[in-house]
């Protein structure tokens, strides 16, 4: 096996990986070869140095946590030629299979790009002796403060606006929860003066428990809220 | 050796190596294949993983021979794995030698 024929099978057998990884791995293989050859290696030689190109390519899917036998079975069944149809689907999975990697990666890109402007502000211990690290950072650090202002105030507005709708929920059920216990009462009273009420005063009890427990839900919603704050 | 056995031990050489000075992947190798007897392939998807995993920051530099060389660097986090791997494994060889001098091999 020559070099091309050795990147060959290694891009083929890495095709569900996204574009740009595959073409990482590879460029590192060929300079790893190309370095090799530099030292007075024979191509072959430096080839046969990576041992068994199935075992390798294990490898290195396992290190994108990558199921070995994943990228084996789908050439496996293209090189029977199970159909055109079998192939398509195995290649669309295999597109989204890689998109879904691509938008984790981008995920995680742009988790580690906020680590790395928290990490800016609050530089390592061994570098806070350093004062230019800081004066550095200071005009970005005030536009941030400003930035952490703004966003504190919009909170606090957001806060006040879902406690006024709670309110605005909590004030109607508590009214009918006290109209219903009043209906309720004055057709018990009814009942036992022999006036044929059950059903309705079994419904007047219902309306008492339902707006009840839609009080003490929204209630016991503003007072963790409020408690909650208290202790911050 | 065991292939399980040196999986483990390989990256916290990686990590070990990089940490002095950063390197590029075939220099790499070459340092951690002097000790240990590896695949010249396997040290590459463990690079590939740690820089993954952002414990290592790469960047290119013109070599004198040949095209730019891709050079590991290891991050602030790289730096606090490495220091935990390496306080794992020194607690795991301790243990295991004291398990087996209890067993009487010296």
């Amino acid at each position: 096996m020559n070099k091309k024929e050795f990147l060959d099978v290694m891009e083929k057998r890495l095709s569900m990986l996204e574009a740009q990884e595959r073409e990482d791995m590879l460029s590192e293989y060929a300079q790893h070869i190309e370095l090799k050859m530099q030292s007075g290696m024979s191509e072959k030689e430096a080839i046969d140095d990576f041992g068994d190109i199935d075992s390798l390519i294990a490898e290195i899917l396992e290190a994108y946590h990558i199921d070995p036998s994943y990228g084996g079975k789908a050439k496996k069944s293209a090189a029977e030629g199970i159909g055109k149809k079998a192939s398509g689907v195995i290649n669309r999975s295999k597109q989204s299979f890689s998109n879904f990697m691509e938008q984790q990666k981008e995920k995680q890109e742009q988790r580690m790009e906020q680590k790395r402007e928290e990490d800016k502000d609050r530089p390592p211990r061994w570098k806070r002796k350093e004062g230019s690290g800081f004066e550095k950072g200071e005009g970005r650090k005030m536009v941030e403060t400003a930035l952490q202002k703004i966003l504190f105030v919009l909170k606090v507005a957001f806060v006040f606006c879902v406690k006024a709708c709670l309110v605005l929920v909590m004030l109607p059920a508590a009214v009918l929860t006290l109209f219903s216990l009043f209906g309720f009462g004055t057709l018990v009273v009814l009942l036992m003066q022999g006036y044929p009420l059950a059903g309705v005063t079994l419904v007047m009890l219902g309306c008492i428990l339902g707006f009840g427990a839609v009080t003490l839900f929204v209630l016991t919603f503003i007072m963790s809220r409020w408690m909650k704050r208290k202790d911050v | 050796m065991n292939a399980q056995f040196k999986k483990g031990v390989l990256e916290l050489m990686v990590l070990a190596a990089v940490s002095s000075r950063d390197m590029y992947g075939y220099e790499l190798v070459a340092e951690v294949s002097k000790v240990v007897n590896v695949k010249e392939g396997t040290i590459y998807p463990i690079l590939k993983r740690l820089t993954n995993e952002h414990y290592f920051e790469t960047y290119l530099r013109e070599s004198s021979e040949g095209p730019p060389r891709k050079y590991y660097h290891l991050t602030a986090a790289g730096i606090m794995h490495l220091e935990e791997t390496r306080k794992e494994w020194q607690e795991f060889c301790q243990n295991v030698n004291e398990f087996l001098k209890e067993q009487g091999y010296e």
